[in-house]
């Protein structure tokens, strides 16, 4: 008995998770859906719910029927499996319900304020979970049932990076590769030496200089973590430091993809400023998906920055130690410093890129590799700018010359956001396929006729309907469900991660750490974003 | 008066105001077999100090909180050998160092050792350094097993 009431929230969470899915299953909340735009994941809210309910309810049954012993399955299942439902339920209930509210809520004070809050802080479903995560944690505080499950966070980010490895191609990451190279190189480099220069000047302590050097250079908080057993920083000097480092990696989260839109930078230069400029790696990945959800483009872009980074991590704490090591007197092995510190989640990244680079997950029924995929997707939408292009150039009759079928196909993309079937057809999947294939090509066919100049279509129209045939082109249904696996392991990973960002941490920032990071990363942020707008031209993204 | 003095002390300059009123005023006009034990607090939140990184192993993480450990310790014995040096007769008292949520532990250190008073420095407006998590009245007040002493902000 108090083996199951101990297992109450397991068994709470997969009830409401069932009865959910039950009840979205019989088309009750069709209405509310549709008023949020949310009706088109209909069938993926029911399936992810009933799966994850009936889960809940049978790990549930098995913590109390059987003792909790030390074993594999204890650990990696039955313990974080409360923590993993919730945050999988808290993502969710933001990508279906809050991310919504906030979008129409934002529009409906927009007269009032003149500016839509959900663009100007970009609270998509990304930001939204980190920032749940964040009240959570510094309100309620992580529930004692959840502890385990919420630091499955951090390994389920690294799995979404490994994901994310199957959609590059070798030219763009040679391309991504040679710029990250040379200027994460260039301001890695440049801020460990200006944090050590500001250092002496300040005349403050080598140990305090060391760990603030790493975390401001390379990849904030993981550099700091990495570094201070190397440098033997002292206590007061780790908490200044982190909590420098976390105050301006929340700040930058919300104010670079606002800096990148209003200059209009492309998902290249945004991805390159982000990952060079944002201090913590983890809010490196929120401002790339900030900036552009929809695809994930930019997010690419941040994380070969961010990859970059975290393989220069191990060369400055070689460097660092070496530089510390002199004067203390200190040996450290080649082993400690840089084969434990190597992030060994980069090997499966480079390993997923080269299966998909091998044509692995491509079947030969797929043709030159590619398939159409026209199924309701967040990876297969165009943004809302689009939309809103598409959306007046047809009410304001900038585009004339079309038949029947090509005015369907774009009026139905502008209804939709994506190339798809119709929604009332979506059980059929034959005819709902069929007809989504049929639009790409009658939109396929007003590129065509615009090029003979037989419609009249302007440039930006053109450009939104030649991202979304992109869009639906994919390079195989293996990639494209490791694509969509990562997205929820992204939203999942940084909720959790959000719920590791206490208000106490961040209160630490404080005294020389504050003032020499404010400088090292307000300067660093500033070139970098001067660079990438000056050198970083766009590349061509699958 | 007072038997057995539970004395808390982080070493900051609030805490240091304690240490002498406790090893310096009340030692000397109290009883000559009183007892004094010297608390420092090693606060919990230091586990929240891994903040959102997510690139380490586990093995660096473990390698950072053993460092932190070991640099706390040490921070501690420099602290506890600076009220020895400043305060000869605390070298006969029990000095213990505990990790935990501070109001917590000073409470529950208190009622385990049987103290009859508790003493604390007075919160300073301009805070000395080291961990930012001071000790909160409205959490500590109600636990208290024993009555609480703040020692003066006058020098």
């Amino acid at each position: 008995m108090a083996e199951t009431q101990k297992n109450t929230p397991l068994f709470v969470m997969g009830g409401i998770l069932l009865v959910y899915g039950f009840i979205a299953n019989t088309g009750v909340l069709l209405p509310v859906m549709k008023y949020l735009h949310t009706h088109k994941y209909l069938d993926l809210q029911v399936i992810m719910c009933l799966v994850l309910g009936a889960l809940g309810i049978l790990g549930g049954i098995v913590n109390s029927v059987r003792k909790p012993q030390n074993t594999t399955l204890d650990r990696f299942v039955l313990q974080p499996l409360g923590g993993v439902l919730l945050l999988l339920i808290l993502a969710m209930a933001i990508r279906w319900y809050l991310e919504p509210m906030v979008k129409i809520l934002s529009k409906n004070l927009q007269p009032t304020l003149g500016f839509k809050i959900y663009k100007v802080l970009n609270l998509n479903y990304v930001v939204l979970g980190i920032l749940v995560g964040v009240l959570i944690t510094n309100t309620i505080g992580i529930p004692k049932f959840a502890a385990a499950g919420v630091k499955t966070a951090r390994f389920v980010l690294k799995m979404g990076v490994i994901m994310l490895g199957a959609r590059y191609s070798f030219a763009e990451l040679a391309k991504l590769g040679v710029y990250s190279v040379w200027l994460i190189g260039f301001f890695v480099l440049g801020t460990v030496f200006l944090v050590l220069w500001l250092g002496g000047l300040f005349k403050q302590p080598k140990t305090m200089t060391g760990v603030l050097s790493a975390g401001m250079g390379v990849c904030g908080v993981s550099a700091t973590v990495a570094v201070a057993p190397v440098v033997k920083a002292k206590s007061e000097e780790m908490a200044y430091t982190i909590g420098t480092i976390l105050s301006f990696g929340i700040i930058c989260m919300f104010i670079f993809p606002t800096i990148g839109k209003l200059v209009g930078m492309n998902p290249v230069q945004f991805g390159a400023w982000a990952g060079t400029g944002i201090l913590n790696s983890a809010q490196v990945a929120a401002a790339a998906l900030a900036f552009n959800a929809v695809d994930i483009k930019t997010l690419k872009v941040a994380e070969i920055f961010n990859i970059t980074r975290v393989l220069f991590l191990p060369v400055i704490v070689l460097v660092l130690a070496t530089w510390f090591g002199k004067e203390s007197g200190q040996k450290l092995s080649f082993k400690s410093v840089v084969v434990d510190k190597f992030p060994i989640f980069i090997l499966g990244f480079l390993l997923l890129f080269l299966f998909s680079s091998l044509g692995l997950f491509s079947p030969p029924t797929h043709y030159k590799g590619k398939y159409i995929d026209v199924s309701y997707n967040d990876r297969t939408r165009i943004t809302d700018e689009e939309r809103e292009v598409l959306k007046s150039a047809i009410q304001g009759g900038a585009i004339s010359g079309l038949n029947s079928t090509q005015a369907e196909a774009l009026n139905d993309l502008v209804k939709q956001g994506q190339i798809a079937g119709n929604f009332d057809n979506r059980s059929d999947k034959k005819l709902f396929a069929k007809v989504g294939q049929d639009r790409m090509f009658a939109l396929e066919s007003i590129l065509a006729a615009a090029k003979a100049k037989q419609v009249k279509l302007p440039k930006d129209v053109k450009s939104a309907v030649k991202h979304a045939i992109k869009q639906v082109h994919k390079k195989s249904k293996t990639v494209s469900t490791l694509t969509d696996c990562m997205i929820w392991f992204f939203a999942f990973g940084l909720i959790g991660l959000g719920m590791q960002i206490t208000k106490k941490a961040i209160m630490q920032a404080g005294g020389f750490p504050l003032l020499m990071g404010g400088i090292a990363g307000v300067t660093k942020a500033t070139l970098s974003f001067i660079v990438v707008l000056w050198l970083v031209k766009d590349v061509v993204l699958k | 008066m007072f038997n057995h003095i539970l004395l808390c002390t982080h070493g900051t300059p609030g805490a240091q105001k304690a240490e002498a009123l406790v090893l310096d005023d009340l030692l000397h006009k109290g009883s000559p077999d009183m007892k004094i034990t010297i608390l420092t607090v090693i606060n919990e939140d230091w586990k929240w100090m891994l903040g959102d990184d997510w690139l380490n192993t586990s093995k660096t993480h473990r390698d950072f909180m053993n460092h932190v450990d070991n640099q706390l310790s040490l921070e501690i014995i420099g602290d506890w050998e600076r009220i020895k040096s400043r305060f000869p007769a605390a070298s006969r008292f029990k000095f213990l160092k505990i990790v935990g949520p501070v109001e917590e532990t000073i409470a529950e250190v208190a009622r385990k050792l049987k103290n009859d008073l508790i003493v604390i420095g007075p919160y300073q407006k301009k805070q000395g350094k080291g961990f930012k998590a001071r000790l909160k009245n409205k959490r500590f007040h109600p636990l208290l097993p024993v009555p609480l002493l703040i020692a003066s902000s006058d020098d």
